[in-house]
């Protein structure tokens, strides 16, 4: 605003003075000025040639300038993205997406060690399934024999009650009685042994199947949870490494922001320059189109405006010095900026592996580690309802064993009840009932034989039941097979690392993008640092106004010579009063200093330059 | 947590232009793809647009590939063979991806990725530029 209100301060100023020149010599020049060929005397086709020259400057420099300030602000907001891309980082590593990842890790590993016991208990539970389904077979290893006895007892119980003739007939009832009853043991007998048959088989099948998993799957899961563990350490460490980096890294982004606008605010320096260069310009047209004293002195320029030529040209020098310096500064900053951000995108790739092959890449190996456990965990859980499926198949076996073991145990009762009633029958018929009673208690130990092992059998039906119920998870669900995943760890599991791949791929996805912002960033302030040319424009172009007002002071120097001319430094205190900065006024004085010395013999007409008044300008100082 | 503001970071530019349009724009899309799952793994939902990306990729694969055949074989360029084994190469590769992810395997995206990023990078910002660079060398132009 204060600029604004100066320049037009004054353009006002200026305005007025020239009003106060007669109106047709002011048109006149004007037309000059303003037509599309200059003309007038050599000096002042001259003084129009620099002065367009200047106000090229001032344009090219003005744009130059505009596009560099709107690539600054287009790098601030970059790096601003950036700053906020590692902010976003640092939280998923460290905040609460990142606990979250670490107890989802957690859940992994506890899932894995509950499914492997499961797996060891499932496997010890089969194979005791299957030693007790041995006991069972051997139990019933001599039933045929048992059998093949009773029906001899039987047949010698009717050779001996024919003997007896009608004293033997209570003792009919014993042959006819226990004959089909041991048969019937002996169906139950061998029924019992088909389902222990099968009941192996399917116990070779399950244990297999167990077996299977546990060195296949089971071993290749714990395995791979004990590489997860590897890499959740390395991933640990990673983490720390990564929190602590993306914080020093935010802090240096956050830095390099500022770097970035305090460039943007010191490329401003421009605009003290500009308006050097426009004041030159300003002076230069207002001796060009004044009137001078001596019209006779043909082409030459107005000794008079000698001093104001040599103050121009040292507020010139003064602006290309400024201009280079502040270049200097500027494309150091830049270079300086572009090298952080470059170590910085550098580092950003580094930081999570994020390797420029990429196959090694961290996260790749992450993410086939997750693979790979939910594969195993799969393969595991596939196996675990297999095992699932055999338990309940054998608890249908198991029961039909069961149940002819129950008919068995009450047929082998019913014959010891029956050749106790014989015994006591041969008894009431005193020595000729010997042969008979001897069969009789002989029939009742082969029964209570029998009955011994299958005791023995029931007992280890039962051990089998409670195996078989460990397997299914003593669930009534698993005698139907339906329930694969009880407790649906598996499910568990795959929901955690689910949780973990996504928080991977996160990371992974803002890792890039900070590498790739980083890396486009420092590649555009490179190409902008290349491409400037405004330096070596600004040198050209002042080098050659000077020469330019050089020469002509000398050609005014050398007209003034003995003709009374002015002193050098007289009458530039009313350029002073376009000055908007200390710089031109330091200029000012320093040239008028120089004159004085210069001219000694006219101290006196020097132009007063006064401080506290405004002949030095509007004592504005704007940057 | 500072939200960040959406960027396009996998951006197909002219200087990618093969200068066949139908091609370019094919490589734009490609480009969209990649960039669409940049954006969904970004906020770790990468594992939802898997099945349509792949799914994407194995068609976009067979029309892509056939066109930049096509034009190969009309501009009569020379390393056609060689070119056409890398598009096998990659179908091969999409199409085996494809498989995992039906099969239920669903955390692939990081590699799916990095295979997009090679796929941009080696062939349309490779391969393809030196059919650019063929025709322009012998003044073959198919801009319409």
């Amino acid at each position: 605003m204060i600029c604004a209100a100066a320049a037009a301060s004054d353009k006002l100023r200026a305005a007025g003075r020239v009003m106060r020149k007669p109106l047709h010599r002011i048109l006149l020049r004007f037309e000059r000025s303003n037509g599309s060929a200059s003309t007038g005397t050599d000096w002042e086709i001259a003084a129009d040639r620099v002065i367009a020259d200047l106000e090229e400057l001032n344009r090219s420099t003005e744009q130059d300038f505009l596009a560099v300030g709107g690539k600054l602000i287009e790098f601030r907001s970059a790096a601003r993205q950036i700053s906020s891309d590692m902010t976003a980082l640092t939280e998923l590593i460290s905040g609460e997406q990142g606990r979250n990842a670490a107890q989802a890790l957690s859940r992994v590993l506890e899932r894995s060690n509950e499914m492997s016991a499961r797996m060891e208990q499932s496997g010890q539970a089969l194979t005791s399934v299957r030693d007790l389904s041995s006991r069972i077979r051997n139990a019933f290893l001599k039933l045929r024999e048992t059998v093949s006895i009773f029906r001899t007892m039987c047949t010698l119980t009717r050779i001996e009650t024919a003997k007896l003739g009608s004293a033997g007939a209570v003792f009919g009832n014993l042959a006819n009685e226990v004959k089909p009853l041991s048969e019937s043991i002996q169906q139950g007998g061998e029924r019992v042994l088909a389902a222990s048959a099968q009941l192996a088989t399917s116990l070779q099948s399950a244990l297999r199947s167990g077996a299977e998993v546990s060195a296949k799957d089971l071993k290749a899961l714990q395995s791979l949870v004990a590489n997860v563990v590897e890499s959740l350490q390395s991933f640990e460490e990673r983490q720390q490494r990564a929190r602590e980096a993306s914080i020093r890294q935010s802090a240096e982004y956050a830095a390099v922001c500022e770097a970035i606008e305090e460039l943007a605010g010191s490329i401003q320096f421009h605009d003290i320059t500009r308006q050097q260069i426009e004041h030159v310009a300003e002076t230069l047209r207002q001796i060009r189109f004044e009137p001078h004293g001596n019209e006779d002195r043909g082409a030459s320029p107005p000794p008079e405006i000698q001093s104001v030529l040599t103050l121009q040209v040292s507020q010139l020098s003064n602006a290309a010095s400024v201009f280079a310096a502040s270049m200097d500064r500027m494309e150091r900053a830049l270079d300086g900026i572009a090298a952080r951000v470059r170590e910085m995108a550098a580092a950003s790739k580094t930081l999570m592996g994020v390797s420029d092959g990429e196959q090694n890449s961290f996260f790749l190996h992450m993410e086939s580690c997750f693979t790979a456990i939910l594969k195993a965990a799969g393969a595991c859980t596939a196996a675990e309802g297999a095992v699932q499926a055999t338990a309940a198949g054998l608890e249908q076996t198991i029961g039909r064993m069961r149940e002819s073991i129950v008919e068995i145990r009450g047929i082998e009762i019913q014959i010891q009840r029956i050749a106790i009633n014989a015994t006591i029958g041969a008894a009431h018929i005193g020595a000729s009932g010997n042969a008979l009673s001897v069969i009789a208690a002989r029939m009742h130990d082969l029964a209570f034989d029998s009955n011994g092992n299958t005791e023995e059998a029931a007992r280890a039906i039962a051990s089998m039941i409670d195996a078989v119920n460990l397997v299914s998870g003593g669930s009534t669900g698993a005698a139907s097979g339906a329930v694969l995943d009880t407790d649906g760890l598996f499910e568990q599991m795959r929901q955690a690392v689910l949780e973990l791949h996504s928080s991977s791929e996160c990371c992974f996805s803002r890792t890039k993008q900070i590498a790739t912002l980083a890396s486009r960033l420092s590649d555009e302030i490179g190409s902008v640092r290349n491409g400037f040319s405004a330096g070596t424009l600004f040198d050209q172009a002042t080098g050659r106004a000077r020469s330019e007002l050089e020469r002509l002071g000398a050609e005014a120097v050398s007209v003034s010579s003995g003709d009374g001319a002015l002193a050098p430094g007289q009458d530039m205190a009313r350029f002073a009063k376009h000055y908007t900065m200390q710089r031109e006024r330091d200029v000012h004085e320093s040239v008028f200093a120089a004159s004085a010395v210069l001219a000694p013999a006219a101290p006196s007409e020097a132009p007063p330059v006064e401080r506290d008044g405004c002949d030095l300008g509007e004592n504005v100082e704007l940057f | 947590m500072p939200d960040s503001a959406v960027i396009d970071l996998i951006q197909w530019t002219p200087d990618y232009a093969v200068g066949v349009p139908q091609i370019d724009q094919e490589h734009q899309g490609l480009f969209a793809k990649a960039e669409s799952m940049r954006q969904a793994m970004l906020v770790g939902k990468g594992k939802d647009e898997l099945d349509f990306l792949l799914g994407n990729l194995v068609a976009y694969g067979c029309y892509h590939f056939d066109h930049e055949e096509e034009l190969m074989q009309r501009i009569g360029y020379p390393d056609i063979a060689e070119h056409r084994k890398e598009h096998e190469d990659m179908k091969k590769r999409v199409r085996a991806m494809q498989e995992r992810a039906s099969a239920g395997e669903k955390t692939m995206t990081i590699e799916v990725m990095l295979f997009l990023m090679e796929w941009v990078k080696r062939h349309v910002i490779a391969t393809d530029l030196r059919i650019a660079g063929y025709m322009k060398a012998r003044g073959i132009s198919l801009a319409h």
